[in-house]
């Protein structure tokens, strides 16, 4: 093997995403902790607000994200095992997952919109403290979520111009491995915006 | 579980590199799908159990958090110091919360 002065470590690659994931857990953590406690504050208004949203839409747009987490966490399955073509679809197919939950988010907005309760709309100035600050909680927090499934959706993107350029391939799937570990993120933090902006009753 | 995943050296890689099959993934994935099932229908019913649901719903999600962290992420097939470092941060993230909370709740 040639040493071109650089050596190849797999596992300081995949401490470094951890550790961006770390910072991504403080980013969305923050903004738990300002729902919780302004729920706790504004619990009627919190209640109230939350019926507003669609459980069934909410519903769809988990299980599409659990199953783009399962064709990404496949796809590595696939490089391992030498199978490019099988590992390309399946990254291809949780980009089009992300793109299905884009679309859905889309239609549950434009509905609020609609409502005038996107923060500085009509309907949205009449509502009392409690229920403006639990809309924009929602907008501002699944707003933030929808920016990372689109760049969780780009990064997959690079992922697979690695594999058709043979950088990343059966022997060195570490960029793959790591999109993989970004795209599971995203789901991660839906995993609990979902029960908390839609579920609590 | 044992059964499901095969290993074996990578050139260029001096560990022991896991395959986990794909059969146990969509095993994975049905664990998954069910816990969401149940923490709307939990939802959906228990109107009148408010303090209940909101337990329920947060020990539901966080048992698929640690679902797809240790199978999905393959965090349980990690080294030691992920582990440890994972451990760490969790820690400190949840005293953050919970005294950031109790400031706040108790003023």
């Amino acid at each position: 093997m040639v040493n071109s002065g650089h050596n190849r470590d797999d596992e300081a690659d995949k401490l470094g995403m951890w550790l961006f994931l770390f910072t991504e857990l403080l980013l969305f953590g923050g903004l738990f902790l300002v729902y919780t406690i302004y729920r706790y504050l504004n619990a009627e208004a919190f209640l109230e607000a939350s019926y507003e949203l669609n459980v069934m839409m909410g519903t769809i747009n988990t299980i599409v994200l659990l199953t783009s987490s399962l064709t990404v966490a496949m796809s590595i399955t696939a490089i391992q095992k030498g199978d490019t073509k099988m590992a390309l679809m399946l990254i291809w197919s949780t980009i089009a997952f992300a793109g299905v939950f884009l679309v859905i988010k889309y239609f549950e907005w434009t509905a609020k919109f609609d409502h005038g309760l996107f923060p500085g709309m009509d309907h949205y100035n009449m509502l009392e403290p409690g229920e403006k600050l639990f809309f924009f909680l929602y907008f501002f927090m699944t707003g933030l979520h929808g920016f990372h499934v689109i760049v969780g959706a780009i990064l997959l993107i690079f992922v697979i111009r690695a594999i058709r350029k043979g950088e990343t391939n059966q022997n060195k799937f570490i960029f793959l491995e790591n999109g993989a570990l970004y795209w599971h993120l995203v789901d991660l933090i839906w995993i609990f915006l979902f029960p908390l902006f839609y579920l609590i009753h | 579980m044992s059964e499901n995943q095969k290993s074996r050296h990578l050139p260029g890689d001096p560990k022991e590199h896991l395959i986990v099959s794909y059969k146990f993934n969509i095993g994975i994935w049905v664990g998954l799908i069910l816990l969401t099932i149940m923490t709307v229908l939990v939802s959906v019913m228990g109107i009148n159990l408010v303090a209940f649901s909101v337990i329920t719903a947060l020990i539901i999600a966080s048992a698929k958090a640690i679902v797809v962290a240790n199978y999905f992420m393959h965090l349980k097939y990690e080294n030691i110091l992920l582990k440890i470092l994972f451990g760490i941060t969790m820690l400190l993230f949840i005293v953050f919360l919970f005294l950031t909370a109790t400031d706040y709740i108790t003023r």
